[in-house]
């Protein structure tokens, strides 16, 4: 009989008629728990709206296998993923920003522009047209933020999570199907070359679809909420110099993906808390990134923060594919949303999404005038 | 082109095939029967592969019955 606790680094929560799960805060439980798959495994689903079920895709999607057959799909996809691969694409990324931001009047919602984001890189790694975009966004919203009343349907959350996945299964299955009349050579023609079943090549594509699409148009957006509420908006604007840094420091803060689930797969510990097999292990990401063992004053963003080992992308063997695309889209956002509004005023009230993953911001009215 | 009673036929055995359920009645619900998203995804390029049809994926995922299928793919002919 397991103990609820209110206090300590490592508590048990329950969930009525689910069981229950580990919360893990501490960065350095948080990074054991994730390099250690074989004590913590992958393969009963990775989110917490997965605990208590069976995960579908376990063995056969990258996110819900381990090792070694977690290498199988994750090896052929991270060649194309580098730093190195993924600048190629930098200038087709530029365009796009510069496309989203020319037309926009002096005031503006900019967590509607961040939602864009993602259809610049979907379009050269998973041949996804741009103009899919604004209703594939919603299903994905659907699938990771169902609690979020912009999203949520008369039926409920769990309804909600239904048919968002079953409509991203059904549009992915359409673009393998297109894919093979039509090879571009991208992200889902390798994995169609993959010994993989067809439902197992579909579960990697909303992987990949997942992972770019959700989480990173909430670094930007709720950086600049916090540089605008601070007053420090300009200072950053200025110097698009440290924008290497500045970059780190935004996923660190925001951490918009916020937790990842494991089960664990024998009695273990963690951070000296006993842990049964089968337990659900839940690791936050954003608490482990304002850790004060590790991050100096953590609740400041600071572009200047040196070391910043965050876990914003995950650790281990699952740390996120898309790093490098993700650094450097919002690298080049930061550059272009700068250099257009060295100035930039809160318009109107920020509206944070509702969600046991999410983390970020889904309305913030701001004003400027375009260089 | 094949009669509706052709097409039901050919795309119950599939479905038997991929559930390990027998027999399949035209109005059950493949995920109620024990499919998920992974089986229908292969359901639907095994019915593309050998009965050189091809269902709507929006179909099979969100009215997923034989009957369903058999009327979008009578349609679409």
């Amino acid at each position: 009989m397991r103990v609820p606790s209110a206090a300590g680094p490592v508590r048990w929560w329950p969930i009525p008629g689910r069981g229950g799960f580990w919360a893990v805060t501490r960065y350095a439980d948080v990074a054991a728990v994730l390099a250690d798959h074989t004590r913590f495994t992958s393969t009963g689903g990775v989110m917490l709206n997965m605990l208590g079920r069976a995960e579908p895709a376990r063995d056969q999607q990258f996110a819900a296998s381990d090792p070694p057959r977690h290498g199988l799909v994750r090896g052929p996809l991270q060649r194309r993923m580098t730093a190195r691969a993924v600048r190629r694409h930098e200038d087709a990324i530029r365009a796009h920003v510069r496309g989203t931001l020319a037309p926009l009047a002096d005031e503006f919602d900019l967590a509607e522009v961040t939602a864009g984001l993602p259809a610049a890189f979907l379009g050269p790694l998973m041949g996804i047209p741009p103009a899919d975009w604004p209703a594939l966004r919603r299903l994905v919203a659907m699938s990771v933020a169902e609690d979020d009343p912009d999203v949520t349907l008369p039926a409920g959350p769990e309804a909600t999570l239904e048919r968002g996945h079953r409509e991203l299964f059904a549009y992915l299955l359409g673009l393998l199907l297109e894919h093979r009349r039509h090879p571009r050579g991208d992200l889902v023609d390798l994995l169609a070359a993959l010994p993989l079943r067809p439902g197992a090549v579909v579960a990697n594509c909303y992987s990949l679809l997942l992972g770019g699409g959700a989480a990173l148009p909430h670094v930007p957006t709720a950086t600049v909420a916090e540089l605008l509420r601070s007053g420090r908006y300009a200072d950053w604007a200025a110097r698009p110099d440290r924008l290497g840094g500045a970059v780190e420091e935004a996923l660190r803060y925001t951490s918009p993906a916020g937790h990842f689930m494991r089960l664990a797969t024998r009695d273990t510990t963690v951070g000296g808390v006993p842990v049964a097999a089968g337990d659900a292990v839940v690791v936050w990401l954003g608490a482990a990134n304002r850790d004060e063992a590790v991050f100096t004053d953590p609740h400041r963003l600071d572009p200047l923060r040196h070391p910043n080992r965050h876990l914003a992308f995950g650790d281990g063997r699952h740390y996120c594919l898309g790093a490098a695309m993700a650094r450097l889209t919002l690298r080049v956002f930061f550059e272009e949303l700068f250099a257009r509004y060295p100035v930039l005023h809160l318009a109107g009230d920020v509206e944070r999404v509702r969600s046991a993953w999410l983390g970020g911001v889904k309305r913030m009215p701001v004003a400027g005038r375009p260089r | 082109m094949r009669t509706r009673a052709e097409l039901e036929s050919a795309i119950s055995q599939l479905w038997s095939e991929k559930l390990a359920v027998h027999p399949v009645g035209l109005y059950d619900n493949f995920f109620a029967l024990g499919g998920d998203s992974l089986l229908a995804a292969d359901l639907l390029m095994d019915i593309y592969e050998r009965l050189g049809v091809e269902v709507d994926a929006g179909v099979l995922f969100l009215k997923p019955t034989i009957a369903e299928l058999v009327d979008d793919v009578l349609a679409a002919e």
